[in-house]
């Protein structure tokens, strides 16, 4: 019998959980250049925090750590616990960390879009909520929340959302 | 991978060579002069006398004696002369006489020895192609597929009820698994590889549902194509589109793995392998109410492996 191996990594559990990460560093990526930010916000560096997920804080610092949006370079902050969140661009919380997301909301200014994967938007009350559904990776959008801080939802995202409130 | 009929004596017999005339067909003294060649073992004047004997005598060109006697001509030099070798053109020309010669053998005289011979040559067709996927000799494994083929042909004229099932199966693992081994040497050029490689482990699994290796190789192989097709082939700048493309076709990759895995998982249940890629494939596909089962199942496994140690 010829030998048969996985690839990618040896230990097929890394592999699928680096796919993940890849896949949500990838629409983090997209979220960020599908939605346009009120003008106040279009200078300086364009910063993204992380918090909750490490693995997925050093998936983009790795890969798209030279990227620009626009005049802006994107720049990655990962945050090792609440206290230390603070303004950025777009603001990533996993799924293990939502029990913060009411005590952060508060402290987030307008320049700030949250990013979340929990139930639903309803249970999270951020503008943009992973969710699986059917196995795959899908975001749902509270587009008037977002628009009421002046954020435009691009069309890509509207129409490619698996559910836009 | 087994060889089938290996050891088997393959040439025990030789042509009639006494004077046989036709009823049907003409007095040919270069008939007589070709049976003398032969006798004398000199095959390749044999050989090159036939053209000559059907131009003096056209009505042998149906003679089954004459066609008889030109396969054993060829048979022989096969044998003897091309020492067996699997590029000798005298097989395949030794088939065709022997086949025409049953073809006109109303009255069965020598289609008892044509079968025989037709039969030897169909083995000798199967061993080669066995022995091209034994040596995972990549440059020849269209041959191996054209032996294969010539050997069922043979082999339903020598047998018609012999069951191919066996030896099919054998045969499509092992292209199966070369065509893998060259899908793998090199994945962004070799597609097609990939899915020759599918199309045969699947053709064997039509034969035969119950066997372990196809079963697990599609499994592994539907599975790394899920996550190579995410980690490898999606490049970080591709549009919003594409990452749900591509995610949609890796998710279709690991439901198809799923099955055979949990197929193989039944036969052997405490390969740990297999249980890691079960665990796997359901973390992708998110599943994690299973991804726990099967990874506590892994727990198991692992712990009572180190205390067997």
């Amino acid at each position: 019998m010829f030998p048969v191996t996985y690839s990618a990594q040896q230990d097929p559990s890394a592999a699928a959980k680096a796919l993940k990460t890849k896949m949500k560093s990838m629409y983090i990526y997209q979220f960020a250049k599908n939605v346009y930010w009120p003008k106040a916000y279009t200078t300086g560096d364009f910063t993204i925090g992380i918090y909750g997920s490490e693995e997925l804080f050093n998936f983009l610092n790795t890969s798209f750590k030279d990227k620009s949006l626009g005049q802006q370079k994107i720049k990655f902050t990962f945050f090792k616990s609440s206290s230390e969140i603070n303004d950025c661009h777009l603001l990533f919380i996993s799924k293990e960390q939502q029990a913060v997301i009411p005590k952060v909301q508060k402290t987030l200014n307008d320049k700030t879009l949250l990013v979340t994967e929990g139930e639903n938007l309803a249970s999270t009350g951020s503008m943009i909520n992973f969710v699986y559904v059917q196995n795959r990776l899908k975001f749902q959008i509270n587009k008037s929340k977002a628009e009421k801080k002046d954020f435009t939802i691009g069309q890509t995202l509207t129409k490619l959302a698996y559910q836009t409130i | 991978m087994k060889f089938f009929f290996k050891g088997i004596s393959l040439f025990v017999f030789v042509a009639y060579t006494s004077i046989y005339f036709s009823q049907s067909t003409s007095y040919c003294p270069e008939q007589m002069l070709l049976i003398q060649k032969y006798k004398t073992k000199n095959y390749i004047d044999a050989l090159n006398y036939i053209d000559t004997a059907l131009a003096q005598c056209p009505d042998k060109t149906e003679d089954p004696y004459f066609l008889h006697l030109c396969g054993f001509i060829n048979y022989n030099i096969y044998k003897e002369i091309d020492g067996q070798s699997a590029s000798s053109k005298a097989r395949l020309r030794a088939c065709d006489y022997f086949i025409k010669s049953i073809n006109n053998d109303n009255k069965k005289q020598f289609t008892a020895l044509n079968l025989k011979a037709i039969n030897s040559f169909s083995i000798s067709y199967i061993n080669d192609a066995l022995m091209i996927l034994q040596k995972s000799d990549f440059k020849n494994q269209n041959t191996a597929l054209k032996y294969y083929n010539n050997f069922k042909k043979l082999k339903s004229i020598a047998e018609p009820d012999y069951d191919f099932s066996t030896i099919s199966v054998d045969f499509f693992n092992g292209m199966g698994r070369m065509y893998k081994m060259r899908y793998e040497n090199d994945k962004i050029n070799s597609k097609n590889f990939l899915d020759s490689c599918i199309n045969y482990f699947n053709k064997s699994l039509a034969l035969n549902s119950n066997q372990y290796t196809p079963n697990y190789d599609l499994g592994i192989l539907y599975h790394n194509l899920g996550v190579d097709i995410i980690l490898e082939e999606l490049d970080i700048d591709a549009d919003l589109e594409m990452v749900i493309l591509m995610q949609e076709q890796a998710v279709q990759y690991f439901s198809k793995s799923l099955p055979f895995l949990q197929t193989v998982y039944k036969m052997k249940p405490e390969e740990t392998s297999i249980v890691q890629g079960i665990a796997a494939v359901y973390y992708s596909l998110n599943d994690m109410e299973k991804h726990v089962e099967y990874m506590n199942i892994l727990k198991d496994l692992e712990s009572k492996g180190s205390k067997d140690d």
